[in-house]
């Protein structure tokens, strides 16, 4: 986490504990996938990757992540390639600054 | 009982598993994309055997490959699977993707991401719908058995409201019935009819003499031999009442009917019966025939028949006589 930045405390049901430490190393691939997809232009597969996060971060909690993942696909329908780069950085950010509590 | 999720995202797949379980569902089948879905079912292969287990479908929409609607469409075609309620899972609740959703036979619906609280509700919903279906269809498959039953048991009935106990030939009531229909068709057709009344000589002193349980004996195989006189299947011998019996004989001219009553008359004496030491059973036979018209009516046929009965029995019994 970037220091000095705020933390951003997430409270997620304790019976997924198991399940979201993978889950976030996985949206950290998507971030990696995503860069070199844009970077070749591949529009169509941010489009799949947005579309995913958009039906899976809010089931684990985490409905930034479903609301990026809306924003990623809309981006990748227009092709915009700042509005995705602005996403792909926004979720980085998020997933930086993210404290995962269970309750 | 399994539930099939239908998913081609690895994240959601283990959620929705993760909250099933919570639920209580216990046996969870993951399929990654529509066709393993359809090879689990059992329906990539033609003839073959489907997974009766799965109980519940939870399908994505968007899938690579052959997608959400078109999976579905495949497995509704299966007998077995059209009642099997599929609920789909989408982020797009467009107007057009739902109703091609529930075009291809999706019960329901549930927006990504998943809420456990909205998909307990939903599974619910479509389980309580199914087993109530499947109740009703117990019931109905229930009351055809049911229904099949009754009516064989009302066969039965009938059939044995037409017999009589104790020869097994056929009864006074089902003659009155079946000579009725044979008179009026005979009169359609301006055909010949006859009838045939047969009376055991001397029974009562049979009776008498060698008793009741021998008499009944004697009247059982009287009947089968009269029976076995008659060749034609629509052709049969009632027992009239006592000791008499009767035969209708569609299509039959006074002189065959003569024939038929002599072999039953030869038929009764080869019985050699015998009773009060020496006598021999025999059996006296009165016909009638005629071809039907308005001035007559089967109950005269039957008194002309009677009647020749009479003269038999005068002339000296163990013979026919025609009317």
């Amino acid at each position: 986490m970037a220091e000095g930045a705020e933390r951003i405390i997430v409270t997620v049901d304790s019976e997924l504990v198991d399940l979201i430490p993978g889950y976030l190393i996985n949206r950290r691939g998507d971030i990696e996938k995503m860069n070199a997809a844009i970077d070749s232009g591949e529009f169509e597969a941010i489009r799949v990757i947005g579309h995913q996060l958009k039906g899976s971060g809010g089931g684990y909690g985490f409905d930034f992540i479903s609301d990026t993942g809306m924003a990623l696909e809309r981006g990748a329908k227009e092709n915009n390639y700042e509005e995705i780069k602005k996403h792909i950085a926004a979720l980085g950010d998020y997933l930086n600054r993210l404290e995962t509590v269970y309750g | 009982m399994a539930i099939l999720v239908v998913e081609d995202s690895e994240d959601i797949s283990l959620i929705l598993n993760r909250f099933l379980e919570k639920m209580g569902y216990k046996n969870v089948m993951l399929a990654g994309s529509a066709e393993e879905a359809i090879d689990i079912i059992g329906l990539s292969k033609k003839g073959g055997t489907v997974n009766r287990d799965i109980e519940l479908i939870l399908m994505d929409i968007e899938l690579p490959g052959l997608d959400g609607i078109g999976a579905c469409q495949k497995i509704k075609s299966d007998q077995w699977f059209k009642e099997i309620p599929i609920i789909m899972l989408t982020a797009d609740t467009s107007a057009i993707s739902l109703e091609n959703a529930f075009k291809a036979g999706a019960i329901d619906y549930i927006t990504k991401p998943v809420k456990m609280v909205e998909l307990r509700a939903r599974i619910g919903s479509a389980l309580s719908l199914k087993q109530e279906m499947d109740r009703r269809k117990a019931s109905e498959i229930e009351l055809e058995a049911l229904t099949r039953q009754l009516k064989e048991a009302n066969r039965i009935l009938t059939n044995l409201s037409y017999i009589d106990g104790l020869t097994g030939v056929a009864n006074r009531r089902y003659f009155d019935d079946y000579s009725d229909q044979e008179w009026k068709k005979a009169f359609r057709e301006h055909s010949f009819i006859s009838v045939i009344i047969v009376d055991i000589d001397y029974f009562k002193q049979f009776n008498d003499t060698e008793g009741h349980p021998a008499g009944d004996e004697c009247l059982r195989r009287v009947a089968g031999a009269l029976s076995d006189a008659l060749r034609r299947p629509g052709d049969f011998i009632a027992r009239y009442g006592g000791e008499e019996f009767v035969s209708i004989l569609p299509n039959t001219t006074l002189d065959g009917a003569a024939i038929i009553g002599e072999t039953m008359r030869t038929n009764i004496c080869d019985l050699n019966i015998r009773f009060a030491q020496s006598k021999k059973t025999t059996v006296s036979i009165g016909i009638a025939g005629a071809i039907p018209d308005k001035s007559k009516t089967i109950q005269w046929l039957i008194s002309g028949a009677d009647r020749a009965l009479y003269t038999a029995k005068k002339s000296g019994k163990n013979q026919v006589k025609v009317f």
